[in-house]
């Protein structure tokens, strides 16, 4: 008869999976459990160094149980027994039980890696454009942002909060004989982007303020197919109570690194307008990352509201930390 | 186990409180539940007493009566218990049960370690009540684990023991108790290793009986290893692709998995990746899944197995119903493509009337516009600004006037200049990779100048009088075969209020790399929606360089073969 190296016997199911932040507990029968006093579980973390043990305890129901700690992603391999004595795969051949974290929580390293871990931003943002008016008079906007963004990278991917002001010439009627109202703002607001999923955001803006004619309160929003950081497409508006409705879509690609790029095709009444809601450009737009923590922003736009298209552009700058 | 005997005996004789006996013989080794408490010490003579008990068939009471049958000497003497050893006529008498009484005198005890602690107190250390009662208390506790291991397997009783040094560690009968772990370990031991080759034997190859009674066991706890097959598998629903995936089986009927195999596919692809499950410890089948099969869409697999002489059969899943294996979403960004993104611009200038700046069918088209290749779920977008700005009219009014200002015959001015400036986008599906379906909406502002003579005075100017002001929507669609890059036939259709009608056909290719060409045919109304005309274009690039081309338009175009004109344009286009 041949010498029987295994004495206990032990069954159970390997469990090929395991939630995060669950502890993994392995069921198991044993026969002939004396003879082997200490039945041990040895665990690592997937890929670790050093081998943690986990005792097979037996229930008063019967069973025997061995509970490996909560285990994060990627998961935790295992072997029961010893090197002479193996239950159950080995310290050189382990058996791993795979931890799949939760999407949002995958997508939040990858994003955490991606922006080395700098979840704020403060960023300025310069903007306007010339419409001309067929009879000369003044139709135009300039637009200040700033803005300190903290991004959480969960589904509420972001927060805004800010202020700004916008300033601006418009005619008062159509006509040569209109005179040029000034419309201004000075306001705040909060924004929040939610990641609905990986590639889908969805901005959402509320602003509050004080323009020509009084209180001034305004909402905005949009929708970002693709990532924000790589080429997408992105369309939304925004309505300030004074000072109009805008609506754009926007084509971003990031074919030419480190450049950025986009193109919006934008439709607005900036700044309130009166003789025209035509107001209509189109507005190219370059990002350039300097360094790490540095990017900065310029934009060029060609539209029209009553008359002939004319110039309009932008500047921006971002930090990051 | 003799340690355990001693004990054993000796809760015995504590607790009968009864005449001297013999608790255990172990060769010339008697012992006696007497001890040095008891007077008796190291060289002390004991006589041995056998009892008789018989019942007198008169009165039918029972008798009972002790005869002393020799002597012993003690050797040595704990407390309550000592060894002592039969003279040579008794060697071999002496059994479990007889009486012994004390032949010497008695002698008194003193403890030596409480005549210690006395004096260094300075006062006498008399045994205490207290004392008394605690080792009365260990006494009673040690016999009570002891009857409850009577009839238990030394597993059971292991068990108990244990508990009991857990619980009683500072027991005076816990060196004794130890010692009786390691005897029953040693037992266990044995007897499992009977067990285990009993089993072996009887199944002639791995114990398929002891495993399946260990399977009964785990189907009792976890329900879902009541299965019928042979392997209980716990293998994961998900998986991250690109990643590979260790599988493990339990075996619970060994003679039917001699050998096994996992077969294994990416999901909808055709035939399966047969891969031995190798055996591992105790029961149990292993095998991992390469990371090639792990792809997006998720993956297929079944488990064969065959007996060490019969035929394979499916034991987990089969060919026509695998288990699957769903993959995580990828959310791994791609490295940025080139080759996605162009930006091209176009100015044509259209003349149908070869009059060029004196006749009265003409306009000049730019357009520039950004295109985005994201392949899925669009394969492309495309915005874009245009401006088209001409002017037109009836072709037989333009024709027929010999002043050449477009007045019919009562002298009333019949064309009109436009200027519609517009934005479009343009949405690109591809349902296969030779078909291409474009979409393109557009909307913008036209401006309408009936006036004769003027040129764009409607679209800047402060005059706006016999000006008419209004939005222009369209909508272009055009189908692509063959692909992008390559020899391609575009057809299209288009129409813009207040502008016109196109019809189209492009014939793109590059007869050589660097020389994209491309031809085209046009039948088009526009700049005003009145006599269609026939456009032929021939377009020309010089791809010198990867990200840009430039490139020359000449076109010949015709409402009649009176009323027509050649003319052309230029091209930019950036890829990047």
């Amino acid at each position: 008869m041949n010498t029987l190296v295994v004495l206990a016997h032990l069954l159970h199911i390997p469990p090929g999976s395991a939630r995060p932040g669950e502890p993994i507990e392995l069921v198991a029968v044993i026969d002939a459990p004396a003879a082997e006093p200490a039945l041990v579980v040895h665990w690592r973390a997937i890929g670790g160094a050093i081998w943690r043990d986990a005792p097979f305890e037996r229930s008063s129901a019967g069973g025997w149980y061995a509970t490996i700690p909560a285990a994060s992603p990627p998961g935790v391999e295992y072997y029961i027994g010893e090197p002479d004595h193996a239950h159950f795969a080995s310290a050189a051949s382990p058996q791993q039980i795979t931890v799949e974290p939760e999407l949002i929580d995958r997508l939040e390293d990858q994003e955490r890696a991606r922006t080395r871990d700098l979840p704020d931003q403060v960023a300025l943002d310069l903007e306007g454009h010339d419409f001309g008016n067929r009879y000369g008079h003044s139709d135009y906007y300039a637009r200040a942002e700033l803005s300190w963004t903290h991004r959480f990278l969960r589904t509420l991917d972001a927060a805004s909060f800010g202020a700004g002001g916008i300033t601006g010439r418009t005619p008062s009627m159509d006509g040569a004989d209109a005179t040029i109202d000034p419309r201004d703002a000075r306001y705040g607001f909060a924004a929040a982007r939610l990641r609905l999923a990986p590639a889908i955001f969805v901005d959402a803006r509320a602003t509050v303020g004080v323009s020509q004619e009084g209180f001034m309160k305004g909402f905005g929003g949009s929708i970002t197919l693709g990532r924000p950081w790589r080429s997408n497409l992105s369309f939304g508006g925004e309505a300030l109570d004074a000072l109009g409705g805008s609506a754009f879509v926007r084509l971003q690609w990031d074919t030419a690194p480190p450049l950025l790029m986009g193109a919006s095709i934008v439709r607005t009444d900036l700044p309130g307008a009166l003789v025209s809601a035509d107001g209509l450009l189109l507005r190219y737009d370059v990002s350039y990352t300097v360094a790490a923590r540095f990017t900065i922003r310029g934009a060029l736009s060609y539209g029209a509201r009553d008359g002939s298209a004319h110039f309009g552009g932008g500047l921006g700058t971002a930090i990051a930390f | 186990m003799r340690t355990f005997f001693l004990l054993a005996v000796l809760l015995l004789a504590r607790a009968a409180h009864a005449d001297p006996t013999v608790l255990a013989v172990k060769g010339d080794d008697v012992f006696v539940d007497l001890g040095a408490a008891d007077g008796a010490t190291a060289g002390a003579q004991l006589r041995l007493l056998h009892v008789v008990i018989a019942k007198d068939p008169t009165s039918g009471q029972t008798l009972r009566d002790r005869f002393e049958v020799g002597t012993l000497t003690v050797a040595r003497a704990g407390d309550h218990v000592l060894l002592a050893h039969p003279e040579d006529a008794l060697r071999g008498k002496v059994v479990v049960g007889d009486e012994i009484a004390l032949a010497s005198a008695p002698v008194a005890y003193v403890d030596p370690w409480q005549q210690r602690v006395a004096a260094a107190a300075g006062t006498p250390a008399p045994a205490t009540d207290d004392d008394a009662a605690r080792t009365v208390d260990e006494a009673d506790a040690a016999r009570a684990v002891w009857q409850q291991t009577l009839g238990l397997a030394p597993a059971e009783r292991i068990a108990k023991w244990e508990a009991y040094l857990s619980e009683r560690p500072q027991s005076p009968y816990a060196a004794a108790v130890k010692a009786e772990l390691v005897s029953l370990r040693a037992q266990a031991q044995q007897l499992d290793r009977a067990a285990t080759a009993r089993a072996a034997a009887a199944s002639g190859s791995l114990d398929d009986d002891r495993t399946h009674q260990l399977a009964l066991a785990l189907a009792d706890l976890i329900p879902s290893a009541a299965r019928t097959g042979p392997l209980v598998d716990a293998a994961p629903t998900t998986a991250l692709p690109g990643r590979p995936i260790t599988l493990a089986f339990a075996i619970v009927s060994p003679a039917r998995v001699a050998r096994a195999w996992l077969y294994v596919r990416p999901r909808g692809k055709a035939g399966f990746e047969k891969l031995e499950l190798a055996h591992d410890g105790d029961a149990y089948l292993r095998a991992t899944i390469p990371a090639s099969l792990v792809v997006a869409g998720g993956l297929e697999w079944f488990v064969e197995a065959a007996s060490a002489k019969g035929e394979p059969e499916a034991v987990i899943g089969d060919q026509r119903s695998p288990r699957v294996i769903d993959t995580l979403e990828d959310i791994s960004e791609a490295p940025i493509a080139s080759g996605r993104s162009r930006v091209a611009a176009r100015l044509e200038y259209v003349d149908f009337d070869g009059k060029l700046g004196g006749g009265h069918d003409q306009y000049y088209q730019a357009e520039f516009d950004f295109t985005y290749r994201f392949l899925q779920p669009v394969h492309a977008i495309r915005l874009g600004f245009g401006t088209l700005s001409g002017q037109g009219g009836p072709k037989d009014i333009i024709d027929a006037d010999p002043t050449g200002q477009c007045l019919d015959a009562s002298g009333t001015y019949s064309c009109r200049r436009v200027d519609f400036s517009y934005v479009y986008t343009e949405f690109e599906l591809r349902p296969s990779k030779w078909v291409g379906l474009m979409l393109r909406p557009q909307a913008g502002l036209l401006t309408t100048d009936t006036r004769p003579m003027s040129s764009g005075r409607c679209r800047g100017g402060a005059d706006t009088s016999d000006c008419d002001f209004g939005k222009g929507l369209g909508l272009r669609a055009r189908v692509r075969f063959g692909e992008e890059d390559s020899t391609n036939l575009v057809l299209g259709v288009g129409f813009t209020s207040g502008v016109g009608t196109l019809i189209e056909a492009l014939y793109q290719w590059a007869p050589r790399p660097v020389v994209p060409v491309t031809l085209a045919v046009q039948v088009t109304d526009q700049p005003v929606p009145e006599d269609f005309g026939v456009r032929i274009i021939g377009d020309v690039g010089w791809r010198g360089m990867s990200w840009v081309y430039p490139s020359v338009r000449v076109s010949y175009q015709a409402r009649d073969i009176d009323h027509a004109g050649i003319s052309g344009g230029l091209g930019l286009n950036f890829d990047w």
